[in-house]
């Protein structure tokens, strides 16, 4: 072998190490995604495909029944869908990288095993934000704005970051937990579009029959919605933030104590 | 006398009540290369997972420069570098892409990675191809770029799971080139095969396993030496012709039947024209007459006689029948 132009420098350990590892590995799922015609379209276009067609086709509806812009929730919603169709895309390309001879040539390397964990997480979370600001970019040709100033906006993709995390850290789980791929989008679909559909974002709550109409308010995708909302357009804050904050923090802690046992048998093989 | 590079003792590892490596020692020093010869389900992969720590051994220690698989696995990581069995880089990326991300993890800096990157891709003939995605590559420049992966950052000790297993024959000796280059540089070398070319060409010794047990161990001259040398093989198609060649070739020592072909040992080359004489003279005449050294199937056939009693190998490479 020819002389080596660059030494490595001392491998840190802890947590730089893993934080390093992890941006990595992180960089390799964002450059995998982009590359991924499919992904794309599920996660970008089709949902903004629906933001303009929703808006087409109820946008007169809902501004005479309630006297504000469709986009003004719709838009919120959108963006929530596209953390929700992150899931089944993630959790399918984790189930492969965890069974691929990528993987073991990581685990046979001298870095953190779990930076491969936090790589994917990483990797989805900034994807969905970025999707996230796209999203937020493009809906202002049909009128969605950040009225409550600066701060409230960043607030704004905090809440969508939270969510996001949710999401990875379901499609972590998934991921580690399916016995084959299309089992996951099984678990994922079905659930995710029923939230989706019965929340506060397509319809205000008012349109819900009273017997379910707490359910729905209750229920994830519509607190995050009315958060959201809040957080751009203005209305109620207080309650719809903590409750958003309570969903998704609790959630990502569940998904946390499963991934670490699941993703411990998975490193020692 | 220095501690080997790689040092195993009495290694075990089960999968239920199935021990697949049972008992297995032996040792690599820095410079040399040790072929881990062994037919399907020997155990070869076994003990190279339990070697890289992507297999914690039921008893039995094993240790790579100086760092014990066990209760130092960040130690050997840092030591080795493993090609495994199956190709391990990213399909989805380009093989430059691949080489820098590994180097990246490994600590290189950008612009560090990206010239250990060229300097690879060109060392193993894939400049051409570095910026195609790996899932455009043919078997043979997978096999490479795996081989350049597993080299981004020098370590003393490389571990080679059936590197060239499906590759045409100037890949295989590409490879082998490297291989011989790097032994050359001081590494250590493990690698397992089922092709006793392979290890003869390579290996300075060779270590015979065998459900999960060594059955053999040595020099690859001392290891052909024990087998005995090679066979003619007379293909006769017509049964009754065959009958009669088995009575004229009566005067050879242990001619077996082996479908329409007489398999006969050879003690040394001129003995071909002695066969070929006891066949003329019985007026026979040969679809097809063939010499061949010895196989890996006639040496586990020699080998693992004694071991399994007479049933003989499972074990079938199809060579020697070309
Ligand atoms: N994860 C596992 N679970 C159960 N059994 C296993 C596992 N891995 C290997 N085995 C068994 O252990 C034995 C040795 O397998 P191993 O893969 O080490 O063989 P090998 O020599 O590498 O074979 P090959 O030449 O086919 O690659 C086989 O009988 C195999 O079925
Ligand atoms: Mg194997």
């Amino acid at each position: 072998m020819t002389a080596t132009t660059s030494a490595p420098a001392a491998l840190p350990t802890g947590a730089g190490g893993l934080w390093a590892e992890s941006r990595i590995i992180a960089g390799r799922v964002l450059r995998l995604f982009v590359r991924s015609p499919m992904m794309l379209l599920a996660t970008f276009g089709f949902p903004l495909l629906q933001l303009f067609m929703l808006l087409a086709a109820f946008n007169i509806l809902v501004h005479d029944t309630l006297g504000e812009s469709y986009v003004v929730r719709l838009a919120p919603l959108i963006i929530l869908i596209t953390a929700f169709s992150a899931i089944g895309s993630s959790a399918i390309a984790f189930w492969v990288d965890i069974r691929s001879g990528v993987f073991n040539r990581l685990r046979a390397m001298p870095i953190n095993a779990l930076s491969m964990l936090f790589g994917r997480m990483l990797g989805d979370l900034v994807r969905i934000l970025g999707i996230a600001v796209l999203v937020a970019a493009i809906a202002y040709l049909p009128g969605f704005r950040f009225e409550q100033g600066f701060g409230a906006a960043v607030g704004f993709f905090v809440l969508v970051a939270l969510f996001g995390l949710m999401c990875t850290s379901i499609a972590v789980v998934a991921a580690l937990s399916a016995p084959y791929p299309p089992v996951i989008m099984a678990w994922v679909q079905l659930p995710t579009l029923a939230l989706t559909l019965m929340s506060s974002g397509y319809m205000p709550l008012d349109a819900y029959p009273s017997a379910i109409r707490s359910v729905v308010a209750a229920q994830p995708v519509s607190t995050a919605v009315e958060a959201l909302v809040g957080l751009s357009h203005g209305g109620p804050l207080l309650v719809p933030v903590l409750a958003t904050v309570a969903w998704t923090v609790g959630i990502s802690v569940l998904c946390a104590f499963v991934t670490v046992r699941k993703f411990r048998n998975f490193v020692a093989g | 006398m220095a501690e080997a590079a790689i040092e195993i003792d009495r290694l075990r590892k089960s999968f239920g009540p199935k021990a697949a490596v049972d008992d297995v020692s032996f040792s690599v020093a820095a410079g040399t290369v040790v072929g881990l010869l062994g037919p399907n389900g020997a155990g070869k992969t076994t003990v190279i997972n339990c070697l890289t720590t992507l297999l914690t051994p039921d008893s039995g220690t094993a240790r790579l420069a100086g760092h014990d698989v066990t209760t130092d696995p960040a130690g050997v990581r840092a030591s080795v570098a493993v090609t495994g069995q199956f190709a391990a880089v990213d399909e989805t990326l380009t093989g430059r892409e691949n080489l820098v991300f590994f180097g990246r993890l490994l600590r290189l800096t950008r612009t560090g990675a990206s010239a250990r990157a060229a300097e690879l891709l060109d060392q193993f003939g894939l400049s051409e191809a570095g910026d195609m995605p790996a899932g455009h590559y043919s078997g043979g420049m997978r096999r490479r770029l795996d081989l350049a992966a597993s080299l981004v950052v020098p370590r003393p000790i490389l571990v080679l799971d059936e590197p060239t297993t499906g590759l045409d024959p100037r890949s295989r000796q590409a490879l082998w080139d490297a291989v011989r280059r790097l032994a050359r540089d001081g590494m250590a070398i493990l690698l397992t095969t089922q092709y006793l070319e392979e290890a003869d060409a390579l290996a300075e010794r060779i270590v015979v396993i065998d459900e999960g047990r060594v059955i053999a161990e040595g020099t690859p001259k001392e290891l052909k030496k024990d087998v005995g040398g090679s066979v003619c093989e007379v293909q006769i198609s017509d049964a009754g012709d065959r009958a009669r060649a088995t009575g004229a070739l009566a005067g050879f020592v242990g001619v077996k039947e082996r479908d329409d072909v007489l398999v006969v040992p050879m003690r040394g080359t001129d003995e071909l024209s002695a066969i070929v004489r006891a066949l003329d003279g019985a007026a026979l005449k040969a679809d097809d007459i063939a010499v061949h050294p010895p196989t890996l199937n006639d040496v586990f056939f020699a080998l693992t006689k004694d071991h399994r009693g007479s049933e003989g190998p499972a074990f079938d490479t199809g060579e020697g029948r070309s």
